[in-house]
């Protein structure tokens, strides 16, 4: 008897403990939504939407504005980006993107890698001119993108969702890629979009 | 010198035919040869056909066919006086076709490519004598060789026109040659040329009994663009020149036993080197520099700029000279001497910038030495005067040897260790000791452009660690300043010198003099004593993004005033807080407080606002008034725009 209450006693611990544990998983729909608006600023405007991989992702925008329930929504753990460094940071790779890496894409002489970052797969793809600053301006942007990845993680309070955050942009950075251009599959091989 | 393996001679009905079946004669051979002569026409010169298959030499293979309409055999050697050759790899059209004429040499042959760019003539040998050939190129363009050999020569483009000569008499090959326009570029793009004019002189041979070749070479670079790896040279201001000689063993190596290279006196290298071919690519043995003198700033923005830009240090200004010597064996530097005279580095965006470094750094197998002196040395504005680095070390640790102190106004921060290991793999890892020795804060804020402020600052970091770009800092920092006290702990620093920078601290404040605190930022007047901390802070790009922070005033503090702007000033920044018994505000210049405070809890830039207590009937206390005249400072909102608070921080530090 007394083996049964102390079994019952440590299971109700046990059982109260669980229930005070909060575990805080990592946002993967609202980081897919952040990534992508941030990602579609970069790569302009001109870039097609990016087919979500959560099917309600789309219609959730309206869901929220109309449904009595959007407060619980909103309750949900969100990822926040739109700080002024980031913004900062965003503008500048914008404006990157616009001056050097959308031709360099077209051309194949850099691709999406694996890791979130921008890599050279093929210098003899753009002319000699060009091709000297391949390396500074991809060294430049990659910096940038780390920086970011980190920040955001951090900003939101999770510094440990940076690998989570990493592999989040890896993805749709290749979902908003134009069509053409090279992305780096897991096993490291290049496909063409 | 021709070794036929099987020989089958025959003449029937008047014609003469050759065959032979595999066979070699040097780095040539071939599955098939086959030579037929027939009479001439009307006691004519004869016309003769030669058909080369599988015909393979330096890697192309493929079927040579001649045909000569008049020519024939003199002394038992082929001649033609009008004919085409053919070079065809399986393919319909051939890759290289020409002419045959007969040079004015008797005993000789000749080949025309590309309408004449490119003549060849072979003189047959005497009895015993060896061949001579010599080839004359008049603005030959490189589109025209076969892709093949392009191919083989592991280049992707070989374009441009050449002129010049090329003889090969004696077993060796000598000549001029001067291309011009030439661009080349390999598949990986590693190694490209753009419009380059040059003049190539060159020796080779004859091969000594051991097989090796000597050569001697030497090459003036006057136009063009070159490109390798990340090193762009842009086109020369003076020619660039290359010469060398050693000698070439086929299959094994390359033994350069002179070289100098001098890039229009900006770079100059002298010195000794091997390779080793291997498989796919030549590899480097051993590098001896015998000399090396980099003038800056010219040579840095040619030969530095573009490695640098991809490690993020691009636009660097530099000036002064280096001068030193280097040897390369086995894979690993085996010894170097670098001396720096005069050399200045200073950061495009102005994060630092070194003045006037003198001196030397050497390594003597896994020992090393450093001892340099610079003028000045400016960190993110802060000016430091000389110092001298010394350091040693050994199977890649550095220590130093002695403390480097990098004085600063009246005082100094001195690094009593320093320890740098890059023996492991990836990037080194940094380890230090140091310290702030105490340093007058009117003229640090002066340097600084702050509102200046008296006080001292004094830090002591016992274990400092760099671990990738993340600088973390043990101990912290003193400040003395306003009759009390500012601590900084916990300081990480990340990515110093990259993308974004970021900084986070915990920073305490005891017991703040107000008086001296808001004359100092021009707030406005107000006496007490005041505490607080900013918990968590971070800064990013040297601007806070987040933290917790809270300020409040004694109780016990004997004179507890506050003036007419200080109210307006604190009322603002809890935003847009109510100043109760506001007519009084015109009517008295100070008043007396209870207790006073704000926090703000900075988070994705919104600041959670709080005072220094809750107030009935809702809102909170910023200023909690006291006696007669009373005054109340209200908050009621709980949430402010971060840039809002920065704007209206701004705004007050305008004031006059």
């Amino acid at each position: 008897m007394h083996r049964f209450l102390s079994m019952t006693a440590i299971a109700s611990a046990m059982m109260l403990a669980a229930c005070v544990t909060i575990n805080v998983y990592f946002p993967e729909a609202a980081a897919e939504r952040a990534a992508d608006r941030f990602i579609r600023d970069v790569l302009g405007e001109d870039v097609p939407a990016a087919p979500s991989t959560e099917p309600q992702a789309s219609s959730a925008s309206w869901w929220h504005a109309l449904s009595p329930v959007a407060s619980a929504h909103a309750q949900s753990p969100d990822i926040d980006i739109d700080t002024p460094q980031i913004e900062a940071i965003k503008q500048r790779m914008a404006e990157r993107q616009r001056q050097h890496l959308a031709a360099w894409f077209d051309a194949g002489a850099i691709g999406f890698s694996r890791d979130g970052l921008v890599e050279i797969r093929d210098r003899s793809a753009v002319g000699l001119s060009e091709r000297r600053e391949l390396e500074r301006v991809v060294g430049e942007e990659n910096a940038d993108r780390n920086a970011v990845y980190r920040e955001i993680a951090i900003a939101n309070g999770h510094p440990e969702w940076e690998d989570d955050i990493r592999d989040t942009f890896a993805r749709q950075w290749i979902a908003n890629a134009r069509s053409g251009w090279y992305y780096q599959q897991s096993d490291g091989s290049w496909t063409q979009k | 010198m021709l070794v036929l393996l099987a020989f089958d001679a025959g003449a029937a009905e008047g014609r003469l035919s050759i065959e032979s079946g595999p066979g070699f004669a040097g780095p040539v051979a071939w599955q098939l040869a086959r030579l037929s002569l027939s009479p001439g026409a009307s006691g004519g010169p004869p016309d003769w056909q030669a058909r080369v298959e599988g015909f393979e030499a330096a890697g192309l293979q493929g079927d040579l066919v001649v045909e000569c309409a008049a020519g024939g055999l003199r002394e038992g050697r082929p001649w033609c006086g009008e004919g085409r050759f053919e070079w065809r790899q399986g393919g319909p059209e051939p890759v290289l076709s020409g002419q045959l004429f007969q040079p004015d040499a008797d005993g000789s042959f000749g080949l025309r490519l590309a309408e004449g760019a490119l003549e060849l003539v072979i003189e047959w040998p005497a009895d015993d004598g060896a061949l001579t050939a010599e080839a004359r190129l008049d603005a030959f363009a490189l589109s025209e060789l076969p892709e093949a050999l392009i191919r083989r020569a592991g280049l992707s483009v070989l374009e441009g026109r050449v002129d010049g000569r090329l003889q090969w008499r004696d077993g060796r090959l000598s000549g001029e040659l001067g291309p011009a326009g030439l661009s080349l570029d390999r598949p990986d793009g590693l190694l490209a040329a753009a419009g380059v004019a040059a003049s190539i002189e060159l020796q080779l041979g004859p091969a000594g009994a051991d097989g090796a070749w000597p050569f001697a070479v030497s090459l003036a670079q006057g136009e063009g663009e070159l490109l390798a790896g990340p090193v762009y040279l842009p086109p020369p201001e003076a020619p660039l020149t290359i010469a060398a000689s050693g000698s070439y063993r086929p299959g094994d190596g390359l033994d350069v036993d002179a070289f100098t290279l001098d890039d229009g006196g900006l770079l100059a290298l002298a010195g000794e080197l091997s390779l080793l071919s291997g498989p796919d690519a030549w590899a480097l043995e051993s590098l001896r520099l015998d000399s090396l003198d980099v003038q800056l700033p010219g040579a840095w923005t040619r030969w530095g700029e573009g490695p640098a830009g991809a490690f993020g240090l691009g636009g660097l200004e530099t000036a002064g000279r280096i001068e030193g010597e280097l040897l390369w064996e086995q894979g690993a530097l085996a010894s170097l001497r670098l001396g720096l005279d005069e050399l200045v580095v200073s950061d495009a965006r102005d994060r630092f910038a070194f003045e006037g470094i003198d001196g030397q750094v050497v390594r003597d197998g896994a020992e090393g030495r450093i001892a340099l002196d610079w003028s000045a040395l400016e960190l993110f504005r802060l000016g430091f005067g000389p110092s001298s680095l010394r350091a040693e070390g050994e199977a890649g640790r550095w220590r130093l040897r002695e403390p480097l102190a990098l004085p600063l106004l009246d005082g100094a921060v001195i690094f009593d260790r320093l320890e740098l290991d890059e023996s492991g793999e990836g990037a080194p890892a940094v380890a230090l000791d140091a310290r702030i020795e105490p340093l007058d804060l009117s003229e640090l804020t002066r340097m600084l452009g702050l509102p200046e402020f008296g006080g001292s600052l004094s830090g002591r970091f016992p274990g400092v660690e760099l671990e990738g770009e993340r600088l973390a800092f043990t101990g912290g920092i003193d400040v003395n300043a306003f009759d009390g006290r500012i601590a900084l702990t916990d300081l990480v620093i990340e990515r110093p010198f990259g993308s974004l920078p970021a900084l986070a601290a915990q920073v305490e404040f005891d017991r703040l003099d107000l008086e001296a605190l808001t004359g100092a930022f021009n707030f406005g007047h107000m006496e007490g004593e005041m505490s607080g901390w900013m918990r968590d802070l971070r800064l990013l790009d040297w601007q806070p993004v987040a933290m917790d922070a809270r300020v409040f005033t004694h109780d016990d503090a004997p004179s507890r005033r506050i003036g007419q702007r200080a109210v307006e000033n604190l009322s603002r920044l809890g935003g847009g807080a109510a100043a109760l018994s506001a007519p009084l505000l015109g009517l008295f210049e100070e008043f007396p407080y209870r207790r006073a405070g704000l926090a703000c809890r900075l988070d994705r830039n919104i600041c959670h606002m709080d005072g220094v207590a809750p107030r009935e009937g809702g809102g909170f206390y910023i200023v909690e008034g006291r006696g007669l005249p009373r005054l109340d400072v209200i908050g009621h909102r709980r949430l402010v725009d971060w840039p809002r608070v920065v704007a209206q921080l701004a705004a007050i530090a305008r004031q006059e």
